[in-house]
């Protein structure tokens, strides 16, 4: 009975290891929806409001929310066994969409898995900033499943340490075995697959395997620590 | 040049009770290019709102300087 038992077990291993193996690059292509709950507290405010800076919010994302109204793809990550790139793609601007107020949202973001080093992108007037961060993620997992492009994907929770308003949830699956993230929090011990933060859900829509992707370092930009990035956002400055 | 300083000066401190409410009059009112120093006061507010609402000081800087942005057109 114990040799049937390691028989099965072995073909069970054999298999998984089979199926992870030609899942260590590949392309995945990430739709956006706005958050709508999450954001009621600027778009939820009365015609008749007379304050004229949440008139502003308000219209401000909801041109937002019409842009990501579109069921289109917003972002593409790259990842082999090592490393993993995802970057915005270019889309059109709805016509109905004020141009001046919408802000793309999306940033750059880039790990390597063996170095445990992870950099994204800040863009700001004609500035790019490249951001080192040095934060380790502390993730609460939970009990709760869901099935997303196909992969059984676990629920994890994360408050930002020093940020109590700074929330994240991510749904990873584990049967993709790069642990990569479309934004810039990471960590989980599987590929981030959805992931919902105050302004929006950014959701996998499609996922191709390769047998090798090709992921250059983004280089371009004016380097930052995580310190110093931070100090940076401590004070506002009009651009 | 005295004078538009105290009307930007009136301006800035109307803010703290009013919010935004003199934007469109003081657009009026000074009528030439844009006027950064009311602007500021505007963006800096709407990222404090932002900021306290969220959490997030990258957003929140998003906000800021479209708030900016969209004064400086509407005061030009």
């Amino acid at each position: 009975m114990t040799k049937i038992k390691t028989f099965f077990l072995l073909i069970n291993l054999l298999f998984i290891t089979a199926i992870s193996s030609g899942q260590n690059a590949g392309i995945v292509e990430y739709g956006v929806d706005f958050n709508d709950e999450k954001m009621k507290k600027f778009t939820d405010i009365e015609d008749s409001e007379k304050d004229r800076g949440s008139k502003f919010l308000k219209k401000f994302y909801l041109e937002r929310k019409k842009v990501y109204d579109q069921d289109i793809v917003f972002m593409e990550l790259k990842f082999n066994k090592n490393e993993y790139i995802a970057k915005p793609v270019e889309f059109m601007i709805p016509e109905s969409v004020d141009r001046n107020l919408f802000k793309k949202t999306l940033n750059l973001v880039y790990g390597n898995l063996n170095t445990n080093s992870f950099l994204f992108e800040y863009k700001r007037g004609a500035n790019t900033y490249l951001v080192e961060s040095e934060k380790n993620f502390k993730w609460d997992i939970k009990n709760e499943y869901e099935v997303i492009a196909g992969f059984k994907s676990r629920k994890a929770v994360l408050q930002v340490e020093g940020n109590p308003k700074l929330f994240c949830e991510a749904w990873f699956t584990s049967q993709i075995p790069v642990a990569f993230s479309p934004v810039k929090y990471y960590g989980l011990p599987g590929a981030i697959l959805k992931v919902t933060t105050t302004f929006n859900h950014i959701y996998a829509k499609n996922i191709k395997f390769k047998d090798d992707v090709q992921i250059d370092k983004p280089t371009k930009g004016i380097k930052l620590s995580g310190k110093e990035y931070n100090k940076m956002m401590s004070n506002y400055s009009p651009n | 040049m005295k004078n538009l300083f105290y009307v930007c000066l009136v301006a800035i401190l109307s803010l703290g009770s009013t919010g935004f409410t003199t934007v469109e009059e003081m657009g009026n009112t000074l009528n030439e290019g844009g006027n950064p120093q009311l602007c500021s006061g505007i963006a800096f507010k709407t990222f404090e709102k932002v900021d306290e609402e969220t959490g997030d000081r990258e957003e929140a800087s998003r906000a800021a300087d479209a708030a900016f942005e969209a004064c400086m057109d509407l005061t030009s």
